[in-house]
């Protein structure tokens, strides 16, 4: 993510999107900004309104307020034809079950703009469908069918392509696979993917920007990397005896309420996990005030994860620090 | 034309199509054999006898044969081209394929309107079939009952043909229409299944008290506007024996064309008008 990108317009914006379902509010004006050519994830709890908002920008629902822009030019959610430049996944993929990956291809080539000549075979190349092509698609594991809508996404060679939690079905390999893909098809261009995902380490490997919605309103949007650096955190593994000492000294760099210790299920832990919530790169002062309290953790982790963020700016749980007692702490990764 | 063709494509391959004809030929056939077997075991002896062997050879005995397998084929064939309809369109609720096309910004109006014209063009070619197998089953069962081998090539028949069997494909499609806006509605195929044979029992069991009044329903303006002579109705019995005055024939044929295009508007209006969200 540049600023560069940031600077060269917006492939989709809303502003004060209002949608309501009878007495609930799902969109309550939600202020978007895309930028172009970037993986923007878009992330918000169950019912946070991430749905509502890509039905609304592909034209399935009608906002009840507000207006949107799609590749820098005002749509209405009527003016069809500014979707033939977009591609989506919405829920789940779609398919007539007794047709063959291909014919489903060719039928649904046959609504909106028609794709060029050959494409049904290069996408079911780029989605590694190629030798499944003539089965139907009844016989497709999940992770099939959503490569198979992925690759429904990509028929026109859109500039937009929305996917609403792509991953969902695919083994590990599939996801490593989707996430080269993605980040192929934006590299070297313009081409904007909204993705919209609960998993949401994936999101932190593949978005350069990210989209929090809760309540139907924006929470935060911005730069993954600037959101991660500001939210980041030190976490040391110290002697469970040493632990009042350790949650003295790290307050002192990151002040009172900024450290916490891990709970434990086994109070006969010898070890602790302490978080500090200080930029992942004062990891080194952080050993430094340990070292000079006379406490050497034995473990120590710098970083953040997306996930934590996310709860802690939709209102939910804290993350605990790893999964057990001997667990590193999740931290954020690169791309 | 794209659109249209894809549309097409996709009811060529599905099975529905083929068990739905299927199911229209089994029950013909079944008919056509039980009546001739029937024919053979009444010795003919008393008043109502004869009347029921003059009944039955109006089924099986041309030139009469070809108005009574129209009927057959008409009344039958209405109620399962309205559950072939209402399948076509309700499955691409469930499957979640409107959805699809709308994202992909297809005309909403016109997706729903190229998918009920694949189904009226569907329903020529199996009218055609069924139509074409019942005349040969008449035939068979003419000669299992011994009947003579006339009558097929008689003139004033064969005239009015053409305008019955057309009349007779607007009868099936105007059921088709109706079943297609139905489950386009209720945004559900077994929706639309269960309204279309609700509605022709509903109007069989209606004839009884109220004639008035069902005589302006689908099944029965489709069997008025046939035009069929000699106590024929479609199905075998739309109208049979309720002793109730159909509509003429030309006041018929308007409101198959009202209710045909009827239910194409209701479904190309609401498609347009609702909020996709499945």
């Amino acid at each position: 993510m540049t600023a560069a990108h940031l600077g060269e317009g917006l492939a989709v914006a809303t502003h004060g999107l209002r949608k309501a379902y009878g007495r609930t509010v799902a969109l309550d004006g939600l202020d978007l900004a895309v930028p172009r050519g970037v993986v923007y994830g878009f992330l918000g709890p169950n019912g946070a309104g991430t749905t509502t908002t890509i039905r609304c920008l592909l034209g399935l629902i009608h906002p009840d307020a507000g207006t949107m822009d799609l590749l820098g030019r005002s749509y209405s959610g009527h003016d069809r034809r500014r979707l033939f430049d977009v591609g989506s996944l919405i829920e789940s993929p779609s398919f007539y079950p007794y047709l063959s990956g291909r014919e489903n291809l060719n039928v649904i080539a046959s609504t909106g703009p028609a794709p060029g000549k050959g494409r049904i075979d290069e996408v079911l190349e780029l989605v590694d469908l190629t030798g499944r092509a003539r089965d139907r698609v009844q016989g497709y594991s999940l992770g099939m069918r959503q490569r198979l809508g992925i690759g429904a996404a990509l028929l026109n060679d859109p500039q937009l392509l929305i996917l609403d939690e792509p991953a969902n079905g695919l083994d590990p390999a599939g996801i490593h696979a989707l996430r080269a893909t993605l980040r192929r098809l934006v590299e070297g261009g313009d081409r904007t993917i909204v993705v919209s995902s609960h998993i949401l380490p994936e999101v932190q490997l593949m978005a350069d920007v990210v989209g929090i919605i809760n309540h139907g309103h924006l929470v935060y949007e911005g730069a993954l990397d600037q959101l991660l650096h500001r939210s980041g955190s030190v976490r040391a593994r110290v002697q469970a005896a040493d632990v009042p000492a350790a949650v003295t000294a790290l307050a002192g760099l990151a002040g009172t309420d900024a450290v916490t210790v891990q709970p434990v299920d086994d109070e006969a832990e010898p070890e602790r996990w302490i978080e500090a919530r200080i930029p992942a790169d004062r990891a080194r002062d952080a050993n430094r005030v340990l070292a000079e309290a006379g406490i050497y953790a034995s473990g120590l982790a710098a970083g953040s994860d997306l996930e934590s963020i996310f709860l802690e700016l939709t209102g939910g749980p804290l993350a605990s620090i790893g999964e057990g007692a001997g667990a590193p702490p999740p931290v954020g990764g690169g791309r | 034309m794209r659109l249209f063709v894809g549309e097409l494509r996709k009811l060529v391959r599905r099975p529905a199509a083929y068990v739905t004809l299927a199911i229209e030929l089994v029950i013909v056939l079944i008919i056509y054999i039980a009546v001739a077997a029937r024919y053979g075991s009444i010795a003919g002896t008393t008043p109502n006898q004869v009347a029921e062997k003059a009944g039955i050879r109006l089924l099986i005995e041309f030139p009469t044969a070809y108005a009574s397998a129209l009927a057959f084929v008409t009344g039958l064939g209405g109620l399962l081209a309205m559950a072939f309809a209402a399948a076509a369109a309700g499955a691409d609720w469930g499957w979640g394929m409107v959805k699809v096309a709308v994202a992909r910004g297809e005309s909403r109006s016109r997706y729903i309107l190229a998918k009920l014209a694949a189904v009226e063009v569907m329903l020529i070619l199996g009218f055609a079939i069924a139509y074409g197998i019942a005349l040969v089953a008449a035939i068979v069962a003419g000669r299992i009952a011994g009947l003579p081998a006339t009558g097929y090539d008689d003139q004033a028949t064969l005239q009015d043909l053409p305008g019955q069997l057309y009349r007779g494909y607007l009868g099936i499609a105007e059921q088709a229409s109706i079943g297609f806006a139905i489950a386009t509605l209720a945004r559900s195929q077994l929706a639309g299944l269960g309204a279309g044979i609700a509605i022709y029992f509903a109007e069989q069991f209606a004839t009884i008290f109220l004639p008035d009044v069902v005589k302006y329903l689908p099944f029965h303006v489709a069997t008025a506007a046939l035009g069929l002579s000699g106590g024929l109705t479609a199905g075998g019995g739309a109208n049979g024996g309720s002793g109730f005055t159909p509509l003429d024939q030309p006041t018929a044929f308007l409101l198959v064309i009202a209710y045909l295009v009827g239910g194409a508007v209701v479904s190309a209006i609401f498609v347009e008008r609702s909020e996709i969200s499945g």
